[in-house]
């Protein structure tokens, strides 16, 4: 068979189920929504200087303007520096997003070939990585991000790492519950009754395998380092003022309320939005990949 | 000439897919007659599960019966509601599950499941709160647990104690399928659907459950529909047997001649490749079982037939009688129009 | 003259149950219980058994998927029971199994091409051209169509499954391919087309097969030697025209006659006995005696609770293990 026809041929196998895929993932309405809020969102991250009404709204003040109720001129208001906050939550997605995509790479890189080394190898090894995540997971996580972030001095890069260095545990258990899942499955036990070393296991038949719930999860965890990131600016250990982080507009924004109420809500609404959007698309992928309750 | 109890008529079940509409039974025509013994032959996907499911009405919610009529007892079900299915069943119609450890509430001792059984049988309404209400003194009742017992006995399960007391997990599968086998035949059923019983089980023990439903067959003169893949079996426990494919009946007839002389292709080919104690050739069929999405037009077996003719292509034919108790839905045998 | 490809001596599996925080011996399973037969090249090898009997574990040990507790395993004129690293793996490549359920035996989320090719990735035969072509080569053996290569297992029938897993098992150019079960949940179409494509392959790549089944009417078709097993015991062992014309073990007898045949001349052909009492009555067995002692209707009493008959040759090449049939 010549290259032409395996590359037409691998291309069709895969066209169909993608195809397949998209009609199942269509079929949760919640996961559409999410997935529009999400590419929204994307938008909104690149294109941010593009879109905002008021570019500038990063960092020049204009006290002349603070406290405008929401307006014609300023969809979501002004806040008490003068800056359109409905700019500064555009702009603010740009910081909320990546770096909720950095803490969960992070994770994703210490967890993840933890978990594969001890589900693949147990004994000892197993024992020593597992109870390492158990004395980690045993700290809650606000106060580890809490007690960094004091450590640290208060800033966007450190609330980073301490939420990233905080979830890695939760990863090493959930992909080393899914290897030990997956050893007991009966082409596992072929590939060794070929010979397969532990490598060739690990990387070819249980690693395609685990990855899929895996995805889900990542998803979701997505939406919840966003929560995080936005708790500690909203507690003034994150992001510092003027970044326009979702979670420190909120906080700042918190001394005025109730009556100027604009300035807190809306980011908080931009939040909920996120982490809505990325569990409804969790739970969409979950479809796709078949994956059951976890 | 003994009555007639089931009559299923032209049935057509479909079931609604991602990939389209499949129409998986496509004119099912049958009579089961008062102590009668037939047996549905099918290889995987041609739908004897599933026009036996219709008989009970516990059709998955995806399947829609497009057409056609079931009467039992000159009542026609397919116009029941939830209500009237529930006083058949059990009752009336009864069924012997496929796989008997996974159709026992692994939670429950067997005991408990019978007492149940017994208790709530003529009570197919009863409430949930009437339900909790009424359990303490339903296990308490005397002649209940004996009656449970004396069900165990007349399926040769003993010491019938033992075994009330067991968990599912706790006896063979041999045990289970003898307490299923007791379960569906609780109700004093006129008719009894067996789905596939002693699949799951070794070859001696199959053997051993295969008897035992025979005797309880004759005993109580129950009209059976056996589903079943296996030949062989269903050779010796069926008076007649209608080998099924892709949805319809292809060949009907009694029991010991059916394979004898076999007159649809699809029959011939299936005789063809049964590995045999006399040593004879295995030859398989041609071909794959299509889909039900797109099926072949006209009979459903004209792309793996070696006799295909053109009407076989158009219009499928339909099951006619062509000698005593003998009917094929094939136009090389007379008695096809066209 | 004959050549043994594979031949078992005393072969014994016992796991062990450990019980307790401190983990102590609490009972063992003696999966297989001293076991010998030999295959001959060319000759195919049935290995009888219903569930309990041991006859799986015999295929995992012989694949190496647990290690032998005691007894040794001839393969090719070498004592392989003991093998490891390097030398495994060279044993590996020409002694292949097929196993029982070919949905789980493949791994849904690798497409046909590399689920084929994992015995060269694993031994390293080939480049990846090579390998390529290799895989061509063996979905034409099992006449599968190139459109499959790039299928997930899940879009294919049990069939073609059963196909791609044997397709596999040929990779590497095995000498003995150990099925285990193979056409069990197939379709009786089906399966007549599978063993008429083991038996072409069988003689075009010389091959010998070990199988493992429970599915006497698939055995008389299709190998030429037979043992029957019964709780990690052989019971009955010869040549299949032998154990089908002539079963001497009651066991034997007990299990041909619960075979549901379905032609009248076929009935004519098995032996009439009593059925079996209930399976669960199985798992007790005295340790001193015959394994079958509680459940066999020829039982001559005292002398088969108390000492196990060793399996003897009554005629020539027919072996059995029991006091009555002496």
């Amino acid at each position: 068979m010549d290259k032409k026809t395996r590359r037409r041929i691998a291309g069709g196998s895969l066209v169909d189920e993608l195809r397949h895929s998209l009609y199942l993932f269509g079929r949760n309405k919640l996961a559409l929504i999410g997935l529009v809020i999400l590419i929204a969102m994307a938008i909104a991250t690149i294109f941010a200087y593009q879109l905002a009404p008021y570019p500038s709204a990063a960092t020049q003040t204009n006290f002349a303007d603070r406290f405008r109720p929401p307006s014609s001129e300023h969809l979501m208001g002004t806040d008490e520096a003068g800056r359109d906050v409905l700019s500064r939550i555009i702009i603010g997605a740009r910081v909320s997003l990546p770096y909720a995509f950095v803490i969960m790479l992070t994770s994703m890189a210490f967890g993840m070939p933890l978990g594969l080394i001890a589900g693949m190898f147990g004994g000892k090894l197993d024992n020593l990585i597992m109870r390492l995540a158990d004395i980690w997971i045993a700290i809650p996580q606000i106060v580890f991000a809490l007690a960094v972030a004091a450590f640290l001095g208060p800033s966007l890069i450190n609330s980073v790492i301490a939420i990233a260095s905080c979830f890695w545990p939760w990863h090493a258990r959930f992909i080393r519950a899914e290897v030990l899942h997956i050893k007991e499955e009966t082409y596992v036990e072929v590939a060794q009754s070929i010979g397969a070393g532990r490598l060739y296991v690990a990387v070819k038949e249980v690693l395609p395998n685990a990855i899929i719930p895996y995805i889900v999860k990542i998803t979701t965890d997505l939406g919840y380092a966003i929560l995080l990131l936005a708790t500690l600016g909203f507690l003034g250990l994150g992001a510092q003022p003027p970044t326009p982080e979702w979670g420190t507009i909120a906080g700042q924004g918190r001394t005025f309320l109730p009556e100027i109420w604009w300035i807190s809500l809306l980011p908080g609404i931009a939040i909920f939005l996120t982490v809505l959007a990325f569990n409804a698309v969790g739970d969409g992928l979950r479809n796709i990949l078949g994956v059951e309750e976890m | 000439m003994s009555e007639t109890i089931l009559q299923v008529r032209d049935l057509h079940i479909t079931f609604q897919l991602f990939e389209g509409l499949a129409k998986v039974i496509d004119g099912v025509t049958f009579e089961l007659k008062k102590k009668e013994v037939i047996a549905l032959v099918g290889e995987t996907g041609c739908g004897k599960s599933l026009t036996a499911k219709s008989i009970l009405g516990v059709l998955p919610p995806e399947a829609k019966i497009s057409d056609g009529v079931i009467n039992y007892k000159n009542q026609n079900l397919l116009k029941l509601d939830e209500k009237g299915w529930r006083r058949l069943r059990g009752k009336e119609i009864a069924m012997v599950p496929q796989n008997p450890m996974i159709s026992l509430d692994p939670l429950l001792t067997i005991g408990d499941q019978l007492l149940d059984l017994i208790n709530l049988q003529d009570q197919p309404d009863i409430s949930l709160f009437s339900y909790y209400t009424r359990r303490s003194q339903i296990t308490k009742e005397r002649d209940t647990r004996a009656k449970a017992a004396k069900m165990l006995e007349d399926v040769a399960l003993k010491p019938a104690d033992r075994v009330m007391n067991s968990y599912p997990f706790q006896i063979s599968g041999g045990m289970a399928q003898r307490v299923c086998i007791a379960m569906a035949l609780s109700g004093n059923p006129s008719l009894l659907i067996a789905d596939e019983p002693g699949t799951s089980l070794d070859v001696t023990s199959q053997k051993v459950i295969l008897d035992l439903l025979n005797e309880k067959i004759r005993e109580r003169g129950l009209s059976v529909i056996f589903i079943t893949h296996n030949l062989g079996v269903a050779r010796q426990i069926a008076n007649r047997i209608l080998i099924m494919y892709a949805g319809s009946v292809a060949e009907a007839w009694e029991a010991d001649k059916i394979f004898r002389e076999p007159l649809h292709p699809y029959s011939i080919g299936l005789k063809k490749a049964i590995p045999t104690l006399l040593l004879t050739k295995m030859i398989g069929i041609a071909g794959r079982v299509p889909s039900y999405i797109d099926p072949p037009t006209g009979c459903r077996f004209n792309t793996r037939c070696e006799y295909a003719m053109d009407m076989c292509r158009k219009v499928k034919p339909e099951l006619v009688t062509v000698g005593d108790g003998h009917s094929v839905a094939c136009y090389l045998y007379k008695g096809q129009r066209g | 003259m004959p050549e043994t490809v594979l031949e078992l001596k005393s072969l014994k599996k016992y796991f062990y149950l450990k019980r307790g925080a401190l983990r102590r011996e609490a009972g063992v399973v003696k999966a297989i219980d001293g076991i010998s037969f030999s295959v001959e090249k060319g000759r195919n090898f049935a290995l009888v058994g219903e569930s309990g009997s041991g006859k799986t574990t015999v295929g995992r040990n012989l694949m190496r998927l647990y290690k032998p507790t005691e007894g040794e395993i001839w393969f090719k004129g070498e004592e392989i029971s003991r093998a490891q690293g390097h030398k495994l793996k060279e044993i590996r490549r020409k002694m292949q199994m097929v196993f029982q359920d070919p949905a789980s035996s493949l791994n849904p989320r690798r497409n046909v091409r590399s689920i084929i090719s994992t015995p060269l990735d694993i031994h390293g035969i080939g480049t990846r051209a090579d390998r390529l072509k290799r895989v061509e080569e063996l979905l034409d053996n099992v006449e599968l169509s190139e459109d499959y290569m790039y299928r997930r297992p899940t879009v294919l029938s049990g069939g073609e499954k059963q196909r791609v897993a044997l397709a596999r098992a040929l990779a590497s150019n095995p000498v003995l391919i150990i099925l285990d079960e193979p056409t069990s949940s197939l379709d009786v179409s089906v399966q007549a087309k599978i063993l008429t494509l083991l038996e072409e392959l069988q003689k075009k790549l010389d091959l010998t097969y070990l199988l493992i089944t429970h599915e006497l009417s698939v055995v008389r078709n299709f190998t030429q030697d037979t043992a029957v097993m019964y709780l990690g015991k052989i019971l009955e062992r010869s040549t299949t025209d032998e154990m089908f014309n002539n079963p001497l073990h009651p066991y034997t007898k007990t299990l041909l006659s619960s075979l549901p045949v379905v032609f009248d001349e076929e009935l004519a052909l098995l032996p009439k006995t009593t059925p079996l009492p209930d399976a669960s009555t199985r798992q007790l067995f005295s340790a001193a005696g015959c394994r079958f002692y509680t459940r066999c209707p020829e039982c001559l009493g005292e002398k088969c609770a108390t000492e196990e008959p060793p399996l003897t040759e009554v005629t020539k090449g027919h072996f059995v293990a029991c006091h009555k049939c002496l």
